[in-house]
């Protein structure tokens, strides 16, 4: 059986002059205490940052910023101090994709949705339009309330026969 | 990425937001409702960068945080 080759956890770049480490899209700036993601807003359009960014927001504070049409920079800043800034940053990555895959499948999904929900109205229409919504009107040979096949329409006399 | 400034002498707080990323409508929507808890003065070019310089009414208001909390609340505003 062949060796399996052992994944190595991707070590963080520290870049000593600048004070920050880099692990691929993020930019982790531990003694400042927040994380830059950079973002390229050709494959996650704004609309996926803005809901990425809105999954986090009860645990850190989001600042945006950069050129929307070339690398969007994404601030997350932990509300609490044990929050890790790395899983932070890569949680904030997963929802990227999470939301770009929504997106494309609402996309996908759009005329469906449409003919349901015209089918829905067109329904709602013809039952407006063509009847009545009480039920038919009885027609005219039809027995009547009035009428007692049985014979038990008797007055309530406080007696029993 | 500077966008937050707090000058703690004078307790105000100073976003600089850029309207590319941060639509008028949704910083209009913001400031209005933080009047009720911050003076509020909203300034700058609306295609460009707008400024938004907030002061608590109360001094019980984390001067540090109500910046950030602001942003925060721009962005649930264009999500809703």
């Amino acid at each position: 059986m062949a060796k399996r080759a052992t994944k190595k956890k991707p070590e963080p770049k520290e870049d000593s002059n600048e004070g920050f480490s880099v692990i691929n899209n993020l930019e982790i700036h531990k003694k400042e205490g927040y994380i830059l993601v950079s973002v390229n807003p050709r494959i996650y359009p704004l609309q996926i940052i803005y809901s990425a960014a809105y999954v986090l927001m009860d645990r850190a504070y989001i600042i945006l910023g950069g050129d929307p049409q070339e690398e969007v920079l994404v601030e997350i800043r932990p509300k609490s101090k044990r929050e890790s800034l790395e899983k932070l940053g890569r949680e904030f990555n997963n929802e990227l994709i999470n939301y770009a895959v929504y997106t494309i499948q609402t996309a996908r999904n759009q005329d469906v949705r449409d003919a349901i929900v015209r089918r829905a109205f067109l329904t709602s229409e013809s039952v407006d339009a063509g009847t009545d919504p009480c039920g038919d009107p009885p027609s005219e040979g039809a027995s009547s309330y009035r009428d007692d096949p049985e014979g038990i329409a008797k007055p309530w006399s406080g007696t029993e026969e | 990425m500077k966008i937050v400034t707090v000058d703690k002498d004078l307790r105000t707080v100073v976003l600089d937001l850029d309207t590319r990323f941060y639509p008028m409508d949704a910083v209009m929507q913001a400031s209005q409702a933080y009047l009720e808890t911050c003076w509020v003065y909203v300034d700058g070019d609306a295609e460009g960068l707008v400024r938004v310089t907030l002061t608590p009414r109360s001094k019980k208001i984390r001067i540090n945080q109500l910046g950030y909390e602001f942003l925060n609340y721009v962005l649930s505003v264009m999500k809703a």
